[in-house]
């Protein structure tokens, strides 16, 4: 199996960005709400997206996409041309659920313990299963073990980086993550089988 | 140039050269490190790039939320275009006052006077009004000289003598009937010598239904104009004294009775002009006010009304630890006076708020850990702060403020003047340097600018200001007044952080000077 580079991953979309997008970090900058809201409206679904990953709901992860918008238009004149707008906005968005789990002092006290971490994930469980399913199996595990899923296995940070952000050792970055990725299997599994249950009608 | 790049590339070349080649050997530990950071298979890849593509469409609702947090800058623009053009009015105003000024002793050249017919006997009539008399007004009078007075070889009394206006080389002045010598000795007018010339201990006589209060008022007027307006004359040879038998144009009732009006006229132009010999009449509404005091500065601390986070620790220990001090504040108003008793100012000052605090640190508990915020420079991350005396640092902010103000004159002719100024001011924040302890009372927030975390915004002030002046002249006065000033809104810009509303208490000094 090869072995793959987990380091940062900056996102380097090559995507056909508006146009006029420069125009519009500029109007944000003067403060115009007309570009604010373009904004808002072109970034939106995708930030909604990844606030999900790190919400336990849909109304949590709205709110924090509203923070995150919000220090994303506070903080707009910072952005100073260097990296991919969007990438940035994405780590505005992830810092600002990082500052509301240390906001919520949540703590790893949480036990994975009865779930059942023997899942096996099969290659294709991941890809019949959808994003929405995947992202909802997520949300069920417990704060701390999702922020930490999140930033490893998604985001691509290191244990040291994971360790610094959350003000933990790197070693209680390591064995928090073991166990949710082990809850994330079985989950995945737990799922798979019922997906492919045959269907049986009530008697 | 091609020289210098190429001696350049040479030493480039020759590090490289030199070091390009150089090899480390990493210690055991390292790929350990890099082994332990990466996935035992290809779970995390298909998670993230099945995520990674994830939209969820928000709620309409989630926008209105996030408009309402966000300030309206564009509000700004709309302020500074108003403020801007004030601000152009308030010079240009002053400018134009000034300029005014000056420009009234250009108007004063070679008039004609022409005296009309009609003989004053008495300036008691009742039917007189007051009627500014300048150059442009006396345009059509004819002057009738009954005798011309040589300067050579008489005296003039200038005592009960009141110059009622200028007009070129001109001077019209009213004198007292009883001085029957009027004439001039050139060697006794010289410049600014005024208390030579005055030597007559002769009162103004009374007449029977001559009001006492308006005599007096007279003769104070009279002795004070003779005194001030001649001082400023710089008669270095008088021509000829006339006396103005027919005169038309009713004077000012303040003109002494039973005077005769006289015409000097002087060799040179008088251009310049004594500004105290204005009346009353001749002032504008307009005045120019600087106000500069002191004040002590005071914080309303309180908790926002939506915020996930418990402030009641931390407020109680700001209000512990944040104690007030003294800072200046000072600027100009222009003032506009509806009518005597009420008047309106704006114009620009600035004001400085201060605080102090001393605290002490220790180590914070295992459950306390330092907030983190985008734009937040925390100092002292890992100390709790404690109330103590330990250290020290301060609070400091500073506003540029557009006040509007209304002040009610409670007896505007007096000498002495009690008043009452209110109004609000809009505080455009210039300045921050300021540092208060952060959430959960461990690290200090540091604010060196207004966009650093929390932020402090622009804000409204109200003040109520009762004021004693005192009127030193016509034009000038001085005053004093105790100053209250209240912040109406918060000046931290996060409504999701603690509230700051400043308020000050302080004195004042205030120097007015009419045009």
């Amino acid at each position: 199996m090869a072995a793959r580079n987990h380091s940062f991953i900056i996102f380097d979309l090559i995507i056909s960005m508006p146009i006029n997008v420069e125009e519009i970090i500029k109007g944000c900058i003067d403060g115009d709400r007309k570009y604010q809201k373009q904004l808002y409206e072109h970034f939106a679904s995708k930030m909604l997206g990844i606030c999900m990953r790190y919400a336990k709901d849909k109304a949590e992860a709205e709110d924090m996409m509203q923070e995150g918008f919000v220090k994303v238009f506070m903080s707009i004149k910072n952005f100073r041309n260097e990296g991919n707008f969007e990438g940035w906005v994405k780590r505005i968005m992830v810092y600002n659920a990082i500052n509301m789990f240390k906001i919520r002092k949540r703590k790893f006290r949480e036990s994975l313990d009865s779930i059942d971490a023997d899942g096996i994930v099969e290659n294709n469980m991941i890809e019949i299963i959808s994003a929405k399913e995947i992202v909802t199996l997520i949300q069920q595990m417990p704060e701390g073990y999702r922020l930490i899923f999140n930033l490893f296995a998604v985001e691509g940070y290191t244990h040291r980086e994971i360790s610094e952000l959350l003000e933990i050792s790197e070693g209680t970055s390591k064995s928090q993550y073991s166990r949710a990725r082990q809850f994330m299997k079985a989950a995945l599994t737990k799922h798979y089988k019922i997906l492919n249950e045959p269907f049986r009608e009530p008697k | 140039m091609n020289l210098f790049v190429n001696r350049n590339k040479k030493f480039e070349d020759s590090i490289k050269n030199q070091i390009g080649d150089v090899e480390y050997k990493p210690s055991e530990s390292s790929w350990e490190k890099i082994v332990s950071n990466l996935p035992e298979d290809d779970f995390e890849f298909s998670i993230a790039d099945k995520v990674n593509s994830f939209h969820q469409n928000p709620e309409n609702t989630n926008w209105e939320k996030i408009e309402s947090k966000i300030p309206f800058k564009n509000f700004q623009n709309i302020k500074r275009i108003v403020w801007i053009p004030l601000l152009f009015i308030f010079f240009g105003s002053a400018a134009v006052l000034t300029f005014k000024t000056f420009l009234n002793t250009e108007k004063q050249n070679a008039v004609s006077i022409k005296i009309k017919s009609e003989k004053l006997n008495s300036l008691q009539d009742e039917s007189f009004q007051k009627q500014k008399i300048n150059a442009e007004k006396i345009s059509s009078i004819q002057f009738l000289a009954k005798e011309n007075i040589k300067p050579s070889s008489k005296i003039i009394n200038y005592k009960n003598t009141r110059l009622l206006t200028n007009v070129g080389s001109k001077k019209i002045v009213a004198t007292n009937n009883q001085n029957k010598n009027t004439s001039v000795s050139k060697s006794s007018i010289k410049p600014g010598v005024s208390k030579q010339i005055i030597n007559s201990d002769k009162s103004i006589e009374k007449k029977n239904n001559f009001d006492e209060s308006l005599s007096n008022s007279i003769e104070k007027e009279q002795t004070n104009n003779i005194e001030n307006s001649i001082s400023s004359y710089k008669i270095n040879d008088v021509k000829s004294i006339s006396q103005i038998t027919n005169l038309p144009v009713k004077v000012s009732p303040f003109a002494p009775l039973n005077y005769s009006l006289l015409l000097i006229e002087t060799t040179n132009d008088e251009k310049r002009i004594n500004k105290s010999k204005y009346s009353e009449d001749e002032l504008t509404r307009f005045s120019i006010t600087a106000i500069t005091g002191m004040q002590y500065c005071y914080n309303i601390l309180t908790a926002p009304a939506n915020s996930s986070i418990n402030f009641t620790e931390n407020i109680a220990l700001r209000r512990k630890i944040e104690l007030p001090a003294v800072d200046w504040n000072g600027g100009f108003l222009l003032d506009y006076e509806i009518n005597d008793n009420w008047r309106i100012s704006t114009g620009v000052s600035v004001s400085n708020f201060t605080q102090n605090f001393q605290y002490s640190i220790t180590s914070p508990s295992a459950n306390h850990q330092p907030i983190s915020e985008p734009g937040a420079t925390l100092s002292n991350p890992n100390d709790s702060i404690l109330y103590g005396n330990a250290m020290g640092n301060r609070i400091k902010y500073t506003w540029t403020e557009i006040p509007l103000f209304i002040t009610y004159s409670f007896n505007p002719k007096s000498k002495i003047c009690f008043e009452i100024m209110t109004g609000i001011s809009y505080g455009i924040i210039s300045g921050v340097d300021a540092a208060f302890v952060s959430y959960d009372n461990v690290g200090l927030l540091v604010l060196t600018d207004k966009s650093n975390f929390p932020g402090i915004k622009n804000n409204l002030f109200f003040h109520v200001n009762p004021h004693v002046n005192y009127q030193i002249s016509k034009l000038v006065s001085v005053g004093v007044c105790p100053t209250f000033k209240y912040s109406l809104t918060s000046i931290t810009a996060n409504d999701s952080w603690v509230q700051q509303q400043p308020y000050f208490i302080g004195i004042s000094a205030t120097l007015r000077r009419k045009f």
